[in-house]
């Protein structure tokens, strides 16, 4: 398994774990009924906000840590590192997948505004259209990976 | 719908002929990973000109030696 698969792999990992962990925090807040009051909406910014910067530490701590546990068990005082043509080919393909789910889940939204859905439903949408496909991206990436065996 | 071209070659061969240079060797004199080498190997990705150039050039061949092109259905 090259870097980047190996990467691959764990950024599909930390996507589980952030979409878990958005529903969990949103399913939390509209429980203790915080998107009943008027100041909803700055309530789910402020949440997301606070999420962001918990999502990029996570993910860079998994990634070094994942990679040192995997020369660890590979015995490899000196893995490669290596980025090439394929894998940017491989990069490509899932980008075009994660902006998709993007644009579908901002057009999603938009309808589901339009016919009446509220603003804190609306944006979750949009949120999840990140979350969501940038893991469907890396997991289109696993697979044309895969293919290639 | 026209036929698809299809990418073959004689890289394994050239390798076995070329000491039995193996993969990861072939793989760090052109700069991609091994992956990708034996990606190529089995004709399930294209390479670029270049890289298609840099290991014909490995091999001392010209590229029409190392690449052939097949039409298939």
């Amino acid at each position: 398994m090259s870097h980047e698969e190996r990467n691959t792999v764990f950024q599909i990992f930390i996507g589980l774990c952030v979409n878990a962990y958005i529903i969990w925090r949103l399913l939390k807040l509209a429980r203790e009924g915080a998107f009943d009051s008027p100041d909803a909406v700055a309530v789910w910014a402020q949440t997301v906000l606070w999420i962001i910067p918990f999502v990029v530490v996570f993910g860079i701590a998994v990634m070094i840590l994942g990679n040192i546990l995997i020369a660890i068990a590979n015995r490899d005082p000196k893995p490669s590192f290596v980025v090439d043509e394929r894998d940017n080919m491989i990069t490509s393909t899932g980008n075009r997948i994660t902006v998709a789910c993007i644009g579908l889940g901002f057009m999603g939204s938009l309808i589901a505004m339009a016919f009446g859905v509220g603003a804190i439903g609306g944006l979750t949408a949009i949120l999840f259209s990140f979350s969501i496909g940038s893991m469907l991206g890396e997991i289109g990436k696993l697979v044309r990976y895969r293919m290639a065996i | 719908m026209g036929k698809k071209p299809k990418i073959a070659n004689n890289i394994r061969r050239l390798r076995f002929d070329a000491d039995e240079m193996s993969q990861k060797d072939l793989a760090d004199k052109v700069g991609v990973t091994r992956q990708t080498i034996a990606a190529i190997e089995k004709a399930k990705y294209s390479p670029t000109l270049e890289l298609a150039f840099l290991i014909a050039r490995i091999f001392d061949r010209q590229i029409d030696e190392v690449f052939t092109i097949e039409m298939e259905e």
